[in-house]
């Protein structure tokens, strides 16, 4: 396992194994000038990330593009970087924010004109494991995938957000209201909204005889 | 508590962060409301098929395209304020010259008078004091007897009878 020095602003230099230093100390090296902090966040939050992103606009490249100036934008502001919240806060909030935007801005449409050919290209991201199901069953898996896939693009993009950190990251109400600039009341009441449209889109899925695989 | 009030609670009892008293609220409610039993059933079944969103790994190009783009900002400095309006001085004289040509329009053009009751009212009285004189004339002449008396108006008078 690999491991790094930190330098705080004290001078002190501690010794630390990457994998179980905080996210805070890590973007504390990434303030003191060390690259390899920047990489262990990189390798930490990547996947998520564009996870998210990609959930969140529907398009692989556009989402790696998004993580990538979130990550810069990380980087950019490590010499005024002060640990007064949690960073997963801090990176999902810029990220939330450039998929809002890149949502709401003209760009959008423009990619709805090719949407049938960027659908059969997602097509292959689709690909399940093979976990010895016939090819019946795992048409049946694939086509269940796309219909949960529509349901959550069919919600409003700030509901779609709050569902995709609610459910996928571990953040609790107080850090995703924050991620989303409302209180937490606001908050559950979006949930609740979001969750019950699901559950409506998808009764017919989960009522499907491929339920509970 | 009723069906909407109780939706936190369900809500938190969904996510499995209820607290003990969210989750009594939740199943007292559930227990006597057959409508709440059923959605919080049905939601149960959603939340447990998001599982199945499909997701997808970064490419293996992510990294270095991120390298590529931190060395490209290291080299070339962030933009500053005003680097905007120096890349796009073509925009920027368009925009300073259609304020210019505004500000002289305003400056030079009459100022609009808008029709006001009162306005209205105050020119009449005026258009009235204008004509006094007139009118005075006016009066005076037609009830001027030595005027009626001189011969052209009595021949005036004549040339007159037969058009009555």
């Amino acid at each position: 396992m690999s491991e790094l020095q930190l330098s705080t602003t004290a001078g002190v230099l501690y010794t630390l194994d990457r994998m179980t230093t905080s996210d805070v100390e890590l973007m504390l090296g990434v303030k003191a000038g060390d690259d390899a902090c920047f990489e262990a966040l990189l390798a930490r939050y990547r996947t998520p990330l564009v996870v998210f992103l990609y959930r969140m606009v529907r398009d692989r490249a556009a989402a790696e593009d998004l993580a990538q100036e979130a990550f810069l934008r990380v980087f950019r502001a490590r010499a005024s970087y002060a640990p007064d919240a949690k960073f997963t806060t801090w990176l999902f909030r810029i990220a939330a924010n450039l998929a809002l935007n890149w949502l709401r801005d003209g760009r959008r449409r423009a990619q709805e004109l090719s949407l049938d050919r960027a659908e059969e290209d997602e097509r292959p991201a689709l690909d399940l494991p093979d976990t010895g199901a016939t090819i019946e069953q795992r048409m049946l898996e694939r086509e269940r995938a796309l219909r949960i896939r529509e349901a959550v693009a069919a919600l409003p993009e700030k509901q779609r957000a709050a569902v995709l950190l609610h459910k996928y990251q571990d953040l609790d109400y107080g850090e995703i209201a924050r991620i989303l600039g409302c209180s937490q009341s606001a908050l559950k009441s979006l949930l609740f909204r979001a969750y019950e449209t699901l559950r409506v889109r998808l009764s017919a899925e989960v009522a499907a005889p491929g339920k509970g695989r | 508590m009723n069906c909407q009030r109780i939706e936190s609670a369900l809500l938190a009892v969904l996510d499995g962060r209820a607290t003990a008293a969210e989750k009594e609220q939740a199943a007292a409610h559930i227990a006597q409301c057959a409508d709440c039993a059923r959605r919080m059933e049905s939601l149960r079944d959603a939340w447990n098929a998001l599982d199945h969103l499909p997701a997808i790994e970064p490419s293996p190009l992510f990294d270095a395209r991120l390298r590529a783009r931190l060395a490209e900002e290291a080299v070339a400095p962030r933009p500053r304020w005003f680097a905007w309006p120096l890349a796009h001085l073509r925009l920027v004289a368009l925009a300073a010259g259609l304020v210019a040509v505004t500000a002289v329009w305003l400056s030079v053009r009459p100022a609009a008078v808008l029709p006001t009751p009162a306005r209205e009212q105050s020119q009449q009285d005026f258009a009235v004091v204008k004509n006094l004189p007139i009118l005075e004339n006016y009066d005076v002449l037609s009830n001027f007897d030595a005027l009626t008396a001189l011969p052209g108006a009595q021949q005036d008078a004549s040339q007159a009878q037969p058009m009555e």
